[in-house]
């Protein structure tokens, strides 16, 4: 089980999932254009593997007015 | 991250402001520049850079009164600034008009709950440009550049807005540098990221450990900006189109600026002074606006 929080949405689950963040972006439905993504607090490449137990964050890059 | 390790991603992010500055003309190095910042990711970047690259370089921040978001962002932009050293001017709407943004956009909306047959469609957006713009320009005097945290999606946008509403004239003024006149009331803005997505800015602000609010300004949502802006996110999803905006529109800038510069001898508006292509400036028309609505300004 991995957790993953969509800032924009201020949503958080949790999932069975293994596989990259392009794909994970693909199954939750995030637009990778508009965020950063970070792993267990660290910002890490889209093709960064997620494994089990991993807490999972796409970062809203859309900020300021 | 474009597929690049943290040191060469920072790397590349300076080299593109390095090189928008140098192929631009922006900033001659004798220049006393003043970053607009909101404290936000952009304008904080933005100031950063320009301090690390630059012996002159100030800070001017405008506060509007936008509660929840603004009082934040300034909090973090003060702590920014004395963690770096970098001179930070703050003005704000209550000093220069008397009241903050949430209070006359309140105006507005009790206006238009009294009154739904003379419905005034007044954006808080437009309001906090006319009133932004022109407290940044009165309060950049005696510097040779106002810069700005302008970016490629910014840019972009700001491109197909411009074009969906017909407005070739408006769209004529952009580029990374505006505001080149002869007359001596304006000084040359300029934006040196230019060339950078917001996202490659968040990566670099994260990369960096600036302690920032990464929020949105909560009048935003209201904008037609929003709209253009997700859809062109959709498309960049499946074709990186934003940088070939820009470049389309650079190609055709110097014909458009031409066509389009006011080629007419230049006014001052008649209320206050200030220079403008018609008779009373936007700020005065926006200030008689308001007091229409019990504004008082």
């Amino acid at each position: 089980m991995i957790n993953v929080f969509v800032e924009k949405e201020n949503k958080s689950l949790d999932l069975d999932y293994s596989g990259n963040f392009i794909d994970l972006a693909e199954k939750v439905d995030v637009n990778l254009e508009t965020v950063v993504c970070i792993l267990n607090d660290e910002l890490v490449h889209e093709s960064e593997q997620i494994s089990e137990g991993d807490k999972v964050k796409f970062l809203s890059v859309i900020s300021g007015g | 991250m474009n597929g690049l390790c943290k040191d060469h991603f920072v790397e590349y992010f300076e080299e593109t402001v390095k090189n928008t500055i140098e192929e631009y003309g922006l900033i001659k190095p004798t220049d006393k520049i003043v970053v607009a910042v909101s404290g936000g990711k952009d304008s904080i970047t933005l100031l950063y850079i320009l301090n690390k690259l630059y012996d002159n370089v100030e800070g001017l921040c405008i506060n509007e009164g936008i509660s929840g978001y603004r009082d934040l962002t300034l909090e973090k932009l003060r702590g920014f600034c004395k963690e770096h050293s970098i001179k930070l001017n703050v003005h704000s709407y209550v000093e220069e008009f008397g009241n903050t943004l949430d209070h006359y956009m309140g105006l507005v909306g009790k206006f238009n709950a009294k009154h739904p047959e003379n419905r005034v469609n007044l954006k808080p957006c437009t309001v906090c440009g006319i009133f932004r713009r022109y407290m940044i320009n009165k309060y950049s005097e005696g510097f040779d550049k106002s810069a700005t945290g302008h970016n490629l999606d910014d840019e972009s946008q700001a491109v197909l807005m411009n074009l969906l509403k017909n407005q070739i004239p408006i769209l004529a003024r952009f580029g990374p540098m505006t505001g080149v006149d002869n007359d001596s009331m304006f000084i040359p803005r300029i934006k040196p990221l230019y060339f950078l997505s917001e996202k490659e800015i968040l990566t670099y602000s994260l990369i960096k450990g600036f302690n920032l609010i990464y929020n949105e300004c909560p009048y935003v949502p209201e904008a037609f900006r929003a709209n253009v802006r997700d859809e062109l996110n959709k498309i960049e999803k499946e074709t990186k189109v934003k940088k070939n905006i820009l470049l389309s529109y650079l190609k055709i800038s110097k014909d458009l600026k031409e066509k389009y510069s006011q080629k007419v001898e230049k006014k001052y508006c008649t209320k206050c002074g200030a220079p403008t292509n018609r008779l009373v400036c936007n700020r005065c028309e926006m200030i008689e606006k308001l007091n229409e609505m019990g504004a008082n300004l």
